[in-house]
């Protein structure tokens, strides 16, 4: 609050002394910041904007007029397409919401487990490990031999498994979560191996509470992960049961793309359907969770929430 | 030597244990099908299957290379990404840190929600408004050029501005995205470092320049890392939704994705594409064990391997 | 991602071919060995009625006591009342021959990623469709589909195999053998011009007969109109099939579309050259880079994200092209809601000789590894010439999805627009001459320009039919796909000028092998001619 106000004081060009507590250094940190951050943070709503009201906008005005801040002539149409089967799309929002919930947690548990150990001073097998792991963001076989050993050996194809376990281990979140617990101290570790604790019960007791910070940015990924997943849909999904939200969009995408298709095969007047204004429906459709998610990932992010509490 | 490796994994055991699931995973859904890079190297048919098909050398390898476009897409290639980390690393550390240094709590919370919407954004939508932001006739940039009595500019056939606009975009989109990761690690940072240094007469600048940045370099490295891991590798989304056929633009924005996408997208070839795809992973490979070599001999556990 | 729809210029069409060519000059001379000599007789008489008699009667020779459930790949969107309709088709199809259907979807934008991987991971399905412009070509060669023996259609597909035009069999041949059953209905995917009526009289344009006075027309709203743009400019993807409508007057044919290697269609011994070099398609650049300098598209229609169609029918734009399937039905639906501006449609190249097209361009493949191939086609031969499965599965529920308007044309009812669009849920692989054409103004207009081309214009030669290997020059044709795209589309665009950038494109091309691609097509087009001459 208190920069914001100075800001604007500074604009208006009143010279006031800055309030006693402020030091000048602070006071001009601040005043950068919160300009800087203003400016980048416009850019960012600016489109967003557009897209809000091109979501609102009546195919026939994004045509005429292109994108406009406000709508020049408000429709629903678009999201009337998206919501045409309410039942479906409900269903899409409940499997990604509990995959969300439950590979977030899953895929946490798991990448945390194997970042604390890759980083420990005392595994001499550390790198070694890390170089398998990471080896693999470099070389892939391709979708064809993926495809062939989920359906043909796994027997995965249309399971609610598939899409819970191809995006549980990523790895280079392991390898980002390894670097920050790095900043836990390894002093740690080492007293509680003396008092006598095992290796799993100290990741469970003392580096899970302190790497909080941590465990909510690759939680907060993770998550947009799984809520952003359609490909593994597309690929091993054909039961519409199992439909992933951001697959369902994109197959409602799909099906504007075939009508228009189709009508031009059958020789039949293309219906008026919402094409442009579609798009920037589904982007704000799918803008849900950093609404919601974000501002409570945020708690996390307060500073003394680590070491010092634990050390005493 | 035999007991010495026993011991340790002996010593290991509980650590190994933990290391079981995402070893399970890594090796089931990633090394499994890695045998699927040979077919790189063969002619492959859906009769005879993968390890079935026959061999063809370097076959598949050659249509990017005969029309002689091979060095000047894979330079672009490396030098957007180059840009694309500097430039992303600059931006988000700083971000990062201004965003950690306000005080306005409602003001933390508006601004890092904003920063992060281009993340949801699609490049296809980006590719949809940046044309209506640019376009000659009806751009909104040149409407406002006329209305103020400027030439309005032809962006599409300037093929100067793009490698410009193409980081730019590029960083707005990332920047929400980026910034969290570094913002965490400031949020780790132990804040009686900060009180020692509030107590030492430090200014902010100092303590930014002397704690704050020290601090996030673990964090710069290894995401700088994973970066360069993929420096011949560009990213398609940004560069077919921005370019798209416009061929005058592409001898300053042409990558090996768009590329290899325009030559067969008539005719996808598996072998072809997969061909490609290690020859990619082959330079990735190369420079990442270089640049990882380095930051060993600089800071040992700052490396990733 | 989904860039491969546009290469669809298919159309639907209506007319009928006359069938009796097919009897006799098919591989009916040896029809003893299938052991059916009377069905093949019956099917060629029966020209359009019904013709399940036919295979009910070649049924009992076959065993079909168990009951079979036939999986089958379709492309595009599933309909809401397609399990309705299928569930009537299955209760036929149980009756007539002991199976189902039992369908799966590949939406537009998944089938890309989707199709080939069905076949790499050799799952459970037994017949697909597919078409030149949906992996025919790629799928038969990497063994996926089943070759289509004649005894094996002349057993199981009688009808197919009596009523089909040769000229299809010939078209899906690949290394001479069949993997695909090729539709059996007369498109042609001809290129016409729209332009509006109103603007053209209020410049004092006649009407237009020639190319020319399409650039005429284009160019003077252009320079005079304001607010509207005149014409949206060549396609953005270049390929064969894709050329723009002014090079129709050429009358010459592409071998392959990532080439710029023609012959001439009338010729009985073609040899091709390089339209690049040709006089006359330099002009015709010249031409387009002309009216691009006057502003006949916008400077930046090559990356224009804006659809141009929808941009006609909104009054944004005042010339279109497209095929005339596309532009009829446009037309009606703009004289409906906006009579004053009097679409016209013209073909703005009336002499030009053309091909039909290839029948191939939609068409079922049975799966290699199918556990009943014969069902399979047995099914086929039904949903291709069984009047009520074929109507049934193209129109829907007749009553609910659609009515029929006399023997030939069709309406559309409410239902149908959204439960079972007709024509629409991808009943296209097994179009055949009971096709029926949408019944009002759209319709007239698309069989009287069928008819003028069939009696002008549609000429048949041997290389009709021609497919090329393309095994030894992949890589090249890789190559010069993507040389197209870089060099030559911006001069198309009119964005370079024709006499400086075209020796660039030829240099380019000559790097990328295209005297190679040259060699190596016209050895295949020469053996291909002689081979149909030694017939």
């Amino acid at each position: 609050m208190n920069s914001a106000t100075d800001t604007r004081v500074a604009a208006a060009g009143i010279v006031r002394k800055p309030r006693p507590k402020i030091r000048a250094d602070q006071w001009i940190m601040n005043a950068i910041s919160f300009v800087w951050i203003t400016f980048v943070a416009l850019l960012c709503i600016l489109p967003f904007l557009l897209i809000l009201s091109g979501s609102f906008t009546s195919e026939r005005a994004i045509m005429m007029d292109g994108f406009k801040l406000i709508p020049t002539d408000l429709s629903l149409e678009a999201y009337r397409f998206v919501f045409r089967f309410p039942e479906q799309i409900l269903r899409a929002y409940g499997v990604t919401v509990s995959l969300t919930v439950l590979g977030t947690v899953l895929s946490l548990f798991v990448i945390a487990m194997c970042s604390y150990v890759l980083q420990r001073p005392d595994f001499k097998w550390r790198n070694g490990f890390s170089f398998f792991f990471y080896f693999t963001t470099l070389f892939s076989g391709g979708l064809v031999p993926l495809y062939i050993l989920v359906v043909n050996y796994l027997k995965l194809k249309d399971t609610y498994w598939v899409l819970l376990l191809l995006p549980l281990v990523n790895v280079f979140y392991i390898l980002v979560m390894k670097s920050f617990m790095r900043s836990i101290p390894a002093a740690i570790t080492e007293s509680a191996k003396i008092d006598g604790a095992g290796d799993f019960t100290i990741f469970m007791r003392l580096i899970l509470p302190l790497a909080k910070p941590a465990l909510a940015t690759i939680g907060l990924f993770v998550a947009l992960g799984y809520w952003n997943d359609w490909f593994n849909s597309l690929l091993f999904i054909s039961d519409q049961r199992l439909y992933e939200l951001q697959y369902y969009l994109y197959k409602v995408l799909g099906n504007i793309e075939g009508l228009k298709i189709v009508a031009e095969k059958s020789g039949r007047p293309v219906p008026d359907m919402p094409g442009e204004g579609l798009k920037m429906a589904l982007t704000i459709v799918v803008t849900g969770p950093i609404i919601f998610l974000y501002p409570f990932i945020q708690r996390y992010f307060v500073k003394g929430l680590t070491i010092g509490a634990v050390k005493g | 030597m035999k007991s010495a490796f026993m011991r340790d994994f002996m010593n290991y055991k509980t650590m190994l244990l933990m290391l079981v699931p995402s070893l399970f995973f890594v090796v089931l859904f990633q090394y499994l099908p890695m045998f699927g890079l040979i077919l790189a190297f063969k002619e492959y048919t859906y009769g005879k299957g993968i390890l079935g098909s026959a061999w063809n050398g370097i076959e598949n390898f050659k249509f990017f290379f005969i029309s002689g476009d091979a060095w000047r897409v894979t330079r672009n290639t490396v030098l957007y990404n180059v840009a694309f980390i500097a430039i992303n690393l600059v931006l988000q550390v700083s971000i990062a840190i201004m965003l950690s240094e306000l005080k306005s709590k409602w003001f933390k919370k508006i601004s890092q929600s904003m920063l992060f919407l281009p993340y949801f954004i699609s490049w296809v939508v980006v590719g949809t408004i940046v044309y209506n932001l640019l376009n000659f006739e009806h751009g909104t940039i040149n409407t406002l050029l006329r209305s103020l009595g400027f030439e309005p500019f032809n962006f599409y056939s300037d093929k100067g501005v793009w490698p410009f606009l193409l980081v730019f975009f590029s960083a707005w989109k990332a920047v929400g995205y980026g910034a969290v990761f570094y913002l965490a690690a400031i949020m780790s940072i132990d804040s009686e470092m900060f009180e020692a240094a509030e107590t030492d007469g430090a200014n902010v600048f100092q303590r930014i320049w002397h704690i704050t940045i020290p601090s996030l370099k673990p964090t710069m490295i290894v995401l700088t890392l994973l970066s360069v891991g993929h420096i011949f590798r560009g990213d398609f989304g940004l560069f077919y939704n921005m370019i798209g056929n416009n061929g005058l633009l592409f001898g300053t924005t042409d990558v090996i994705d768009t590329f290899v996408y325009r030559s067969l997208v008539e005719n996808n070839e598996i072998g072809m594409s997969a061909a490609i795809g290690f020859y990619q992973s082959i330079l990735c490979f190369a420079t990442i064990l270089l640049v990882n070599g380095i930051v060993r001999r600089a800071d040992k556990d700052s490396a990733l391997f | 991602m989904s860039k491969k729809k546009k290469a669809w210029l298919g159309t639907s069409a209506v007319l009928a071919m006359s069938m009796l060519a097919s009897a006799c000059s098919g591989g009916n001379g040896n029809n003893a060995a299938s052991g059916s000599p009377s069905a093949s007789a019956t099917a060629t008489s029966s020209a359009s009625a019904s013709a399940s008699p036919t295979a009910s009667a070649s049924a009992p020779a076959i065993d079909t006591s168990e009951h079979v459930k036939l999986k089958m790949v379709l492309v595009g969107p599933k309909a809401p009342d397609t399990d309705e309709v299928y569930a009537q088709v299955n209760k036929i199809l149980t009756e007539k021959v002991n199976a189902e259907l039992e369908l799966r979807f590949l939406d537009w934008n998944e089938m890309n990623q989707k199709y080939p991987l069905l076949f790499a991971a050799n799952e459970d399905f037994d017949m697909a469709f597919t078409a030149s412009w949906a992996f025919y070509n790629p799928t038969a060669r990497k063994d996926g589909f089943l070759e289509l023996t004649e005894d094996l259609m002349k057993t199981y597909a009688p009808n197919t195999w009596a009523n089909q035009d040769p000229v299809g069999w010939d078209q899906a041949k690949i290394d001479g053998k069949i993997y695909m059953v090729p539709q059996d209905a007369f498109e042609s995917g001809s290129s016409v011009a729209m332009v509006r009526g109103d603007l053209r009289e209020k410049y004092n344009i006649p009407e237009l007969k020639t190319q020319e006075d399409f650039v005429n027309y284009v160019k003077t709203i252009a320079k005079n109109e304001k607010g509207i743009v005149a014409y949206n400019g060549p396609p953005t993807t270049l390929n064969g099939s894709g050329a723009p409508i002014l090079f129709l007057d050429l009358e010459k044919r592409f071998v392959h579309g990532s080439a710029p290697l023609v012959y001439d269609m009338k010729s009985e011994s073609p040899q091709l050259t390089n339209y690049l070099e040709d006089p006359k398609a330099l002009a015709k650049l010249d031409m387009m880079y002309d009216m691009a300098q006057t502003g006949a598209w916008p400077k930046d229609a090559i990356v224009a994200k804006t659809d141009w169609h929808a941009a006609f029918k909104e009054g944004k734009m005042a010339a279109d092209t497209g095929n005339i399937l596309t532009a009829s039905s446009t037309m009606e639906a703009m004289n409906l809601k906006h009579p004053e501006w009097k679409v016209e449609i013209y073909d703005l190249s009336p002499e030009a000789k053309r091909f039909q097209d290839p029948l191939i361009n939609n068409g079922v493949g049975i799966h290699a590894t199918s556990k009943h191939p014969e069902r399979a086609l047995m099914v086929l031969d039904l949903l291709r010439y069984d009047r009520e499965l074929f109507e049934l599965t193209t129109y829907g529920i007749k009553g609910k999805h659609w009515e029929p308007v006399g023997e030939d044309r069709y309406k559309v009812l409410p239902a149908g627009a959204t439960g079972y669009p007709p024509d629409g849920v991808c009943p296209w692989g097994w179009r055949t001459e009971l096709v029926r054409t949408l019944d009002g103004p759209a319709g007239d207009v698309l069989q009287s320009f069928y008819k003028k081309w069939k009696e002008n214009n549609i000429i048949h030669s041997p290389l009709e039919t021609f497919a090329l290997d393309d095994a030894n020059i992949k890589n090249e044709l890789a190559a010069l796909a993507n040389v197209q795209k870089t060099y030559l589309l911006p001069i198309y665009f009119g964005l370079v000028k024709p006499s400086e950038g075209i020796p660039e494109v030829i240099e380019k091309m000559k790097q990328a092998g295209l005297d190679k691609v040259q060699a190596e097509m016209q050895k295949q087009l020469d053996a291909y001619v002689a081979s149909k001459k030694a017939e």
